[in-house]
């Protein structure tokens, strides 16, 4: 369970965010959606614990956060695989890299590196990483960013059901996306 | 195979001009005492190369430089983590660093003289050389740490090992390997001009030194050739075990540095 209460974060002496409040169960999807710069990357960034808010309470019961940013950010020296595998801890990382990287259309580029990737591509690593991650709540800034649409349709079914068993925050701008992740929706 | 033989032949092609030059040198000058042969010194080279006090000698000059190095490749990584990480640390040392950077090597041999005996001092002069690079390459390195993916590692919660293979190891590497094969060079320089000041016992530059006092310039010449040998030997030898002890992400940050 999230709840945020009256959160408001300054950077560099502009307010971001001005008493943002929130509440999420422990499983399902929530979808932020508002204009460019009003602060929703912000709020993500408060809540995968990079940016310390001025002022509000955030209280949570989600003790493992996956974060994929809205960039891919992946080791340009590692491989897809091991970019995956890289988060995950224990013998079974290889083989939990594989399958999740399966999962979103890449297990045939496992051993590339990011500079052969697309920027779609690339994207999907770095969705593969969060959601190998296995956090309870996951957090996607615009995961489908570059992503043509064809390949969209088999990732919303896949963050639709890890929904079912995990909280889920996305930003994205399109309407679309959240009402077949089947989330509710919040403007800011 | 036949490019590395076209490159070979390049390279002799190089080297066999500059003899006939220093060959043609001497033929003009006529006078052995100021300019030897090529002949002349690869013929004093073997002799000396024949008995085992040549072989002493370069040894415990290896041995003093190499110290040297090692030396300072770790304090310089010491020095670099703290200042990196203290800004106080870093105040503190810059001007120390600015000031071993700008102080010509022969002050500090005087000066160092004064200290350490004169088998100590090619070691520590050729620490001193090298430092300064080192430190200065490895600040380089941890300040061009990618703050994205320090947040990936901090989001992600990596362990310490982790980061330290995945992304700071890849990222200063490159930048450390870079001031070693750099200084490499100098701080072979630098340790035997040491010797030669100091007179070091068992050393090249005591040998050097003897060839100018009692005018041995194919000693002189046989001796220096050694020292040119060995700093491209010691250099080689760095490259390759690098290359050896080189991961592929290690390899992979510098080939992506390199781009």
């Amino acid at each position: 369970m999230l709840k945020v209460n009256n959160l408001c974060v300054t950077l560099g002496g502009k307010p971001v965010l001005e008493n943002f409040s929130l509440f999420c169960e422990d499983t399902g999807c929530t979808a932020l959606m508002g204009a460019s710069g009003i602060g929703k990357t912000t709020f993500l960034r408060v809540l995968a614990g990079l940016i310390k808010p001025d002022s509000g309470e955030v209280e949570s019961t989600f003790t493992r956060v996956s974060v994929k940013f809205q960039e891919p950010r992946l080791f340009d020296w590692l491989t897809v695989k091991q970019n995956v595998a890289a988060v995950l801890d224990g013998g079974e990382a290889d083989s939990v890299a594989e399958a999740w990287l399966a999962s979103v259309g890449l297990e045939n580029h496992l051993h590339k590196y990011p500079h052969e990737l697309s920027g779609g591509m690339a994207q999907r690593v770095a969705l593969a990483r969060a959601l190998a991650y296995g956090g309870d709540l996951l957090l996607l800034d615009e995961p489908f960013s570059a992503v043509d649409e064809a390949t969209k349709a088999p990732l919303l079914d896949l963050i639709r059901e890890y929904a079912r068993s995990h909280a889920v925050i996305l930003i994205t701008h399109n309407r679309e996306e959240a009402e077949l992740l089947e989330a509710r929706i919040v403007q800011l | 195979m036949k490019k590395f033989l076209k490159s070979l032949g390049g390279t002799l092609l190089v080297l066999a001009f500059w003899l006939a030059l220093w060959w043609l040198g001497a033929i003009r000058m006529g006078r052995e005492l100021l300019l030897p042969s090529p002949l002349t010194v690869l013929e004093r080279l073997w002799e000396l190369a024949l008995t085992a006090d040549f072989w002493l000698i370069v040894l415990r000059s290896i041995l003093r430089v190499v110290f040297g190095i090692l030396l300072a490749l770790l304090s310089g990584v010491l020095l670099a983590l703290l200042t990196s990480n203290i800004p106080f640390l870093r105040r503190l040392f810059y001007p120390l660093l600015s000031v071993i950077k700008a102080t010509p090597v022969a002050s500090f041999v005087i000066l160092a003289l004064l200290w350490l005996g004169s088998s100590a001092l090619p070691v520590f002069i050729s620490m001193l050389i090298v430092l300064p690079v080192v430190w200065a390459a490895v600040s380089d390195g941890i300040g061009a740490f990618d703050k994205e993916l320090t947040e990936v590692c901090r989001v992600f919660t990596l362990p310490f090992g982790k980061r330290l293979r995945l992304l700071y190891l890849p990222t200063v590497t490159p930048y450390f390997l870079s001031a070693c094969k750099t200084s490499i060079g100098m701080a072979w320089k630098a340790g035997v001009a040491a010797e030669i000041l100091a007179v070091s016992p068992v050393s090249i530059g005591k040998q050097l030194y003897e060839a100018k006092i009692y005018l041995e310039t194919p000693d002189l010449f046989a001796w220096t050739l050694v020292v040119v040998l060995l700093s491209l030997v010691i250099e080689k030898l760095v490259t390759l075990s690098f290359r050896a002890l080189g991961k592929r992400e290690i390899r992979r940050a510098t080939y992506a540095q390199g781009e």
